[in-house]
């Protein structure tokens, strides 16, 4: 990991709640490589977007954050606000999970995909002409009408290629994506997926990818990250761990995926809810929900540990892998 | 015979100057039949009609053409139909938290389902005791029976919502993406509970998604929907195996598996 963009170490963030701090992640490390894909599994409430959205530095009022967020030889939690906006939609850009409501309805998608480039100060012939190539970049077809269009004109998918589009308007390094494509029908979600690979391999730009969508992972993450109730259960190479877990609630996770192109039988469901953060049990937070677990995982919280090359994970009794 | 039929539906929500005008219809002379014990699945790309279909047999939306009928007879708008056709089709949304009232307890949720249909309200033991077996039944604590829609998570109102719905022991669910938000684990555990009461009770699924692997776990037949019309209708297993249709076969290999990746 000497090439990474962005390292996080003992990151934790806690929210204000009816009954006191709510800690949502919690001592959570892990590097983004440059130029790689870096998945972020888990279930809701897990601390996903909450994570993404400490690196681009937009928590809501009231977020403690302790830990360190490495960007190069700077520490984006101790950073002044005026310079992490400068970062913000430049070097590191967001999409998010519902282009409908990241889109402002009342600008044309040209205006809103050019913002960060006539801010920089480019004139205005350059930033429409920047505008429709990289409309046409993106897939929007015909970019040189539909760039003054509005978003209720454009399809679910249209939107969410005008939202890369907007991305990529800053030449970023790292682009954080939200569960950027749960929204879409299947054909279009493909097509968005195999955009967001090309681009990474065209600009040679990393990207930090939050979905529940273990499918979606594997095809995209060249990295995975697997949190459960805020914490780290497991981190390795995309692939091996989503067809090896070494955590038993990676493995849970995994086996519950039906398959379309082979029958498989409805899995065999996880006893009990998710834990949430408010009220996580103690030692392994998924002991409650774990066939495996036995006393020591009641008590004691398992530390990250490598089980194999590049291979992490948080638990006392890890599946061989 | 069949439980649930649509012939030829037609539904336009156009005006009539745009419909002259050749804007296509929302779903364009559908016709489909679920048996008394079969799950049916619908798939197809959002916006491919699937929803207004299920509305169409829910009784939520009236078409321009074609007819509902259950159990042989026509049935219209839900205001319209008989108490106990009412009570015979349930159906379950998508978004869980919208569709229960945000003052109400889940107790008084399942509890004003029986007020309105005394015939499906318990008769032999106490309302308390049927709620915490409902609940049981889709993997809640029963304590969650105090609760309001708010403090549950997504996944925990989905199930309220379906708890609900099988409290009327109805004859037919109409699930429009009921598991599409839902995590991984708490979606098997849903589907689980839907292929157990499948079995157990007779009760007929009218099941719309768009996810494929879930379809195939579950449904006993597919129908396809593109723009409007159906394109194929077939067993899982032949659809699966043998696709008929080009727009199903894009439908396939547009469809991500973990395996293979
Ligand atoms: N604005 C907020 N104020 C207070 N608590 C919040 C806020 N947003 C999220 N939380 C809480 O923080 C925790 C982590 O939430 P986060 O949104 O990071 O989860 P997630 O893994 O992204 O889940 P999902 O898959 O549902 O998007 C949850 O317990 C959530 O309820
Ligand atoms: S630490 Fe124990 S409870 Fe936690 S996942 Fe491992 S075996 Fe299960
Ligand atoms: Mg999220």
């Amino acid at each position: 990991m000497t090439d990474a963009l962005l390292q996080i170490e003992h990151l934790s963030i806690d929210l204000p709640g009816p009954a006191g701090p709510v800690r949502v992640v919690d001592d959570v490390s892990f590097a983004v490589a440059a130029g790689r894909t870096t998945g972020l599994i888990g279930e809701s409430g897990s601390g996903k977007t909450m994570t993404a959205t400490a690196v681009i530095g937009l928590l809501p009022a009231g977020a403690e954050v302790s830990g360190s967020m490495w960007w190069q030889g700077e520490d984006l939690v101790t950073m002044a606000e005026k310079d992490r906006r400068r970062l913000r939609g430049r070097a590191i850009a967001m999409i998010f999970q519902d282009p409908q409501s990241a889109l402002n309805p009342t600008q044309t998608i040209g205006r809103q995909v050019g913002e960060i480039l006539r801010r920089g100060g480019m004139p205005k012939q350059e930033v429409r002409q920047k505008v429709i190539d990289l409309l046409d970049r993106v897939g929007v077809p015909d970019p040189r009408t539909r760039h003054a269009q509005y978003p209720h004109q454009y399809s679910g998918g249209l939107r969410q290629r005008a939202m890369v589009a907007t991305a990529l308007a800053g030449s970023p390094q790292l682009i954080l994506a939200d569960e950027p494509t749960t929204a879409l029908d299947v054909t279009v979600q493909a097509r968005i997926l195999a955009l967001l690979r090309r681009i990474r391999e065209e600009e040679g730009m990393a990207m930090l990818l939050v979905s529940h969508d273990l499918r979606v992972m594997a095809h995209v993450a060249d990295e995975v990250v697997v949190m459960y109730a805020g914490r780290l259960c497991e981190i390795g190479p995309g692939r091996e761990v989503l067809s090896s877990p070494a955590h038993p609630y990676t493995r849970a996770l995994v086996v519950s995926v039906p398959a379309v192109r082979s029958r498989t039988a409805i899995a065999e469901p996880l006893p009990g809810s998710p834990a949430s953060p408010a009220d996580r049990p103690s030692g392994c937070p998924f002991h409650p929900r774990c066939a495996k677990a036995r006393a020591v995982c009641r008590t004691e919280v398992p530390q990250m540990r490598q089980v194999a090359p590049g291979r992490q994970v948080a638990c006392h009794f890890p599946e061989e892998t | 015979m069949s439980l649930i039929e649509v012939r030829d539906l037609v539904v336009n929500f156009h005006s009539r100057r745009e419909r002259r005008r050749g804007r296509p219809n929302a779903v364009d002379g559908v016709s489909l039949a679920v048996r008394p014990d079969e799950t049916l699945a619908v798939v197809g790309e959002s916006g491919s009609g699937k929803t207004t279909v299920a509305r169409c047999v829910a009784g939520l939306q009236t078409p321009q053409a074609g007819t509902v009928l259950f159990d042989g007879a026509p049935v219209g708008r839900v205001a319209k139909r008989p108490p106990e056709v009412r009570r015979a089709i349930q159906m379950v949304f998508q978004d869980p938290a919208a569709s229960l009232n945000p003052r109400m307890t889940v107790r008084s949720i399942i509890a004003e389902t029986w007020r309105t249909h005394r015939s499906a309200a318990p008769a032999d033991r106490s309302w308390d005791d049927a709620i915490a077996e409902l609940l049981r039944d889709v993997g809640l604590d029963p304590g969650v029976a105090d609760r309001r829609a708010p403090s549950l998570s997504g996944g925990q109102c989905q199930r309220v919502s379906i708890a609900r719905a099988l409290a009327l022991r109805p004859r037919l669910l109409v699930c429009d993406e009921a598991v599409s938000a839902l995590d991984v684990s708490v979606q098997s555990q849903i589907l689980r509970l839907l292929a157990g009461l499948r079995a157990s009770r007779e009760l007929a699924i009218l099941f719309i998604t768009h996810d494929l692997g879930v379809v195939r776990q579950i449904a006993d037949r597919v129908a396809v929907m593109h723009q409007g019309r159906l394109v194929e209708t077939a067993t899982a297993d032949d659809l699966f195996e043998r696709p008929g249709h080009p727009y199903t076969r894009k439908l396939l290999d547009a469809a991500l598996d973990l395996e293979g990746a």
